[in-house]
């Protein structure tokens, strides 16, 4: 079973502090969501976790693998899918995975067979020998994700991995995540979706100002935010502050008369 | 211009150092959401004021030598060498602007708001923020000679033909963009680089055109044998003509040079406003240039150095755009090259390719990471060190220059005509030599960068990266050759063994950089450095 334990992370852009001493420990085998607003720190949190971003400071380690300390170990064990896919434009999808497998060291047989079934699940076959910097948003989100995946990684770090899929691709990636955490691997996603973070993750961590507001499934949220009757967005607005929306509404439509 | 025109032209240059920062820890510590535009325009305007003060001051020196002698001659050639120079420049840095503002949809997204974006936004931009700067190259000549001539008129058309020169170069840039840029993902590899080498022996014939037999000291004489109506008419050959030499004809003729000189003006305005609305409409459309173009390849996998390998190689010549930049540093050598021959006592074909290593090692160094842009978030999710990418990278560099490199030397055979074994020595030594610089090189860029970054393009290793890996890249080579001439004077007591004493110096220091790779000091794990 992976474990994830973040301790004591902090991440300062200048005097703008992005993570405020961030304290989670993640335990295998689940899904676990990120919530938070616009700019409450999910993406730089998902980055530390990858060992894409160093933390200023504080430490994360994965299976006891610090991330500070050995990135590389992290990483070979990783899979992250970046809020907007980040992808070379003027390779073929082929020609990517084939890159990525070369640096994972995978077996052609395999990754051809992993290659066939990602892509007739997620309808990009069509795409395979077209250059990424050619396709829709989508399909390079769906390459992304085929190429997070491809190495069969422990950790899956999703940061808005569903921007731009269609609702069969978005289910198919769904049952996939709960899949892949049944043999004991992690998923950690952040959204701003409430329905999919409701209807996937199994924990969930409600991320405000860099600060943790709110960590457990939703009957544990519910507790925390003190409303039993609250779906996910009611506990997220509460914890997070914004729940008295009715003001701002008004001032809204008052503005747009 | 009005002021929408110029506030768009500042909005496109804002962002480009946006996108090209935005990661720096600098940025993040300085700069809040309220200052953000102000923290750019102050970054503009430092980098215009330090290029304007940079090569005023660089070409204050060169000229200064003439100056002293009173030698109007040697400073007019000089000058047409300057304009050369400032043209070359021109393209090179038109091509960069545009490229960036091409692959970072840049302009694009100026579509969805409810304004008519002035055509000329994309030049004035360019021109206003950053080429006029290069403008300061020519001004030295100008007042020198004004002071040795006392011809005001010099100062007004240099500064007018710089103008000329640089709307020329961005022509150029623009020609090669229209023709390359639009239909970039719709070639082969193979069919780009056929395309790129036409482009590029074109504008070596024309570089040859001015410069051979004319290597320096020979501009003038050169210049002065040519016909009359060439000397005047041929831009921008008539540079050296007109500019500087309009104090000694009567005043008709130097009111008929005056109108000739605007006449170019018009010509070249003109052509101007044939090719700014094919600029503007690549640049405004740029997310649309989609190709529906296959590209069958097998699953496949292979090592670590040729997957880096095959990656880069498609990168760089399925862009026409990337491939321009392997070719340009070349440019830039061509006028040491054709000197061979006319500096004596120096094995002056080995310095030419001293030369080769000087400015394509630092071109490509940049290039070889700037061809990453988005990539560049995949490979730091990916287990791989940074003296992996420096090695793979610089192997890249390696095979590129070896194949330039080979060529000089065949032709510098030819030239000579006879080929040795010290032909196959000085390649050796320069392809060893070129590999240690390029290593350093892209090391040092590496290091700089900040972590996490998530797209790399010329701005992202700092304002001056170019000037940074071009002063890096001179002392290793010093470093290189003083030791060798140091080695050649103690064993040999003759520095003209010198050559022979460079390849084991450069080989003993291959091996020290691959025994202490931390001479790389590129952080191999950055986070732990912080």
């Amino acid at each position: 079973m992976n474990t994830i334990e973040i301790n004591n992370v902090y991440k300062r852009y200048g005097t703008t502090i992005a993570l405020n001493g961030i304290n989670l420990s993640i335990s295998g085998g689940q899904i676990y969501g990120v919530l938070g607003p616009n700019g409450s720190g999910k993406t730089t949190l998902l980055k530390i976790i990858a060992g894409i971003l160093p933390a200023s400071s504080g430490d994360v380690s994965v299976n006891d693998i610090s991330v500070t300390g050995n990135p590389d170990a992290v990483k070979s064990i990783t899979g992250y899918i970046p809020e907007t896919p980040a992808l070379y434009e003027s390779l073929t999808p082929i020609e990517y995975f084939n890159f990525l497998a070369s640096v994972f060291k995978i077996d052609d047989k395999i990754l051809k067979e992993r290659i066939n079934a990602f892509a007739n699940a997620l309808e990009i076959g069509k795409y395979l020998n077209e250059f990424i910097g050619s396709l829709s948003f989508g399909t390079k989100q769906k390459v992304a994700i085929i190429g997070a995946l491809i190495h069969d990684p422990q950790i899956i770090v999703m940061d808005e991995g569903m921007n731009g899929l269609d609702p069969k691709s978005s289910k198919i990636i769904k049952e996939l995540l709960k899949d892949i955490t049944r043999s004991g691997k992690t998923v950690i996603f952040s959204t701003h979706i409430m329905e999919i973070a409701e209807t996937v993750c199994d924990t969930i961590s409600i991320l405000y100002n860099g600060n943790i507001a709110g960590t457990g499934d939703l009957s544990q949220l519910k507790a925390e935010a003190g409303s039993s009757n609250s779906d996910l967005e009611g506990i997220f607005l509460k914890l997070t502050g914004d729940e008295d929306l009715d003001n701002l509404l008004d001032s809204l439509r008052d503005s747009i008369k | 211009m009005n002021n929408k025109t110029l506030f768009l032209s500042k909005l496109i240059m804002v962002e480009q150092r946006y996108l090209a920062l935005k990661d720096t820890p600098k940025f993040q510590q300085n700069v809040n959401s309220a200052n953000k535009e102000a923290y750019f325009m102050r970054n503009i305007l430092m980098s215009y004021l330090s290029n304007a003060v940079l090569f005023t001051m660089i070409f204050l020196l060169l000229d200064s030598v003439y100056f002293e002698e009173k030698d109007i001659a040697a400073l007019a050639s000089f000058g047409l060498i300057i304009f050369l120079y400032l043209f070359l420049i021109g393209i090179y840095n038109s091509i960069v602007f545009l490229n960036s503002i091409y692959n970072n949809n840049i302009m694009s997204p100026l579509k969805s708001i409810p304004i008519q974006v002035n055509v000329n936004v994309p030049f004035v931009s360019w021109f206003v923020y950053n080429a006029s700067s290069y403008i300061f190259v020519v001004l030295p000549s100008a007042v020198f000679f004004f002071i040795l001539t006392g011809d005001y008129e010099t100062i007004f058309l240099a500064l007018l033909y710089a103008f000329l020169v640089m709307m020329l170069s961005f022509i150029i840039s623009s020609v090669f963009f229209i023709y390359s840029g639009k239909k970039v993902k719709k070639h082969t590899s193979i069919r780009n680089v056929i395309r790129i080498l036409m482009l590029f022996v074109f504008l070596a014939l024309f570089y040859l055109l001015l410069e051979n037999p004319a290597y320096f000291g020979y501009v003038s004489a050169a210049i002065s044998s040519l016909p009359y109506y060439i000397r005047v008419f041929a831009f921008p050959i008539n540079t050296e003509y007109i500019v500087f030499y309009n104090y000694q004809l009567p005043l008709l003729f130097r009111i008929l040079e005056l109108f000739l000189s605007l006449l170019f003006f018009a010509i070249i305005l003109l052509i101007y406003t044939k090719i700014r609305y094919k600029i503007y409409e690549i640049l405004m459309t740029s997310e649309e240039n989609a190709s529906s173009e296959k590209i069958f390849s097998s699953v496949k996998t292979h090592g670590m150095l040729r997957a880096f390998l095959n990656k880069d190689i498609k990168s760089t010549f399925r862009k026409t755009q990337n491939l321009s930049y392997i070719f340009l540093p070349v440019l830039f050598v061509i006028p040491f090259f054709f000197a061979i021959g006319t500096t004596s006592g120096l094995d002056s074909a080995f310095f030419s390719l001293l030369y080769l290593v000087e400015f394509v090692s630092s071109f490509y160094a940049i290039f070889l990471l700037v061809v990453e842009g988005k990539g560049i978030e995949v490979l730091n999710s990916l287990p791989v060190k940074k003296s992996d990418i420096t090695f793979y990278k610089s192997i890249f560099g390696l095979i590129i220059f070896s194949v330039i490199a080979a060529a000089f030397v065949i032709v510098t055979a030819a030239i000579a005509g006879k080929a040795s074994i010290y032909d196959l020595f000085e390649f050796l030594d320069v392809t060893v030599l070129f590999y240690v610089i390029i290593s350093v090189n892209i090391s040092r860029l590496l290091s700089k960068l900040p972590p996490g970054t998530s797209n790399l393009n010329y701005y992202s290793f700092g304002t001056y990266p170019m000037l940074f890996i071009f002063i890096l890249s001179l002392i290793l080579l010093g470093i290189s050759i003083g030791v060798a001439i140091g080695l050649s004077l103690i064993v040999f007591h003759s520095m003209v063994y010198y050559v022979y004493m460079d390849l084991p110096v450069n080989i003993v220091i291959l091996i020290f950089m691959m025994m202490k790779p931390k001479i790389f000091k590129n952080n191999e794990n950055v986070i732990n450095s912080l």
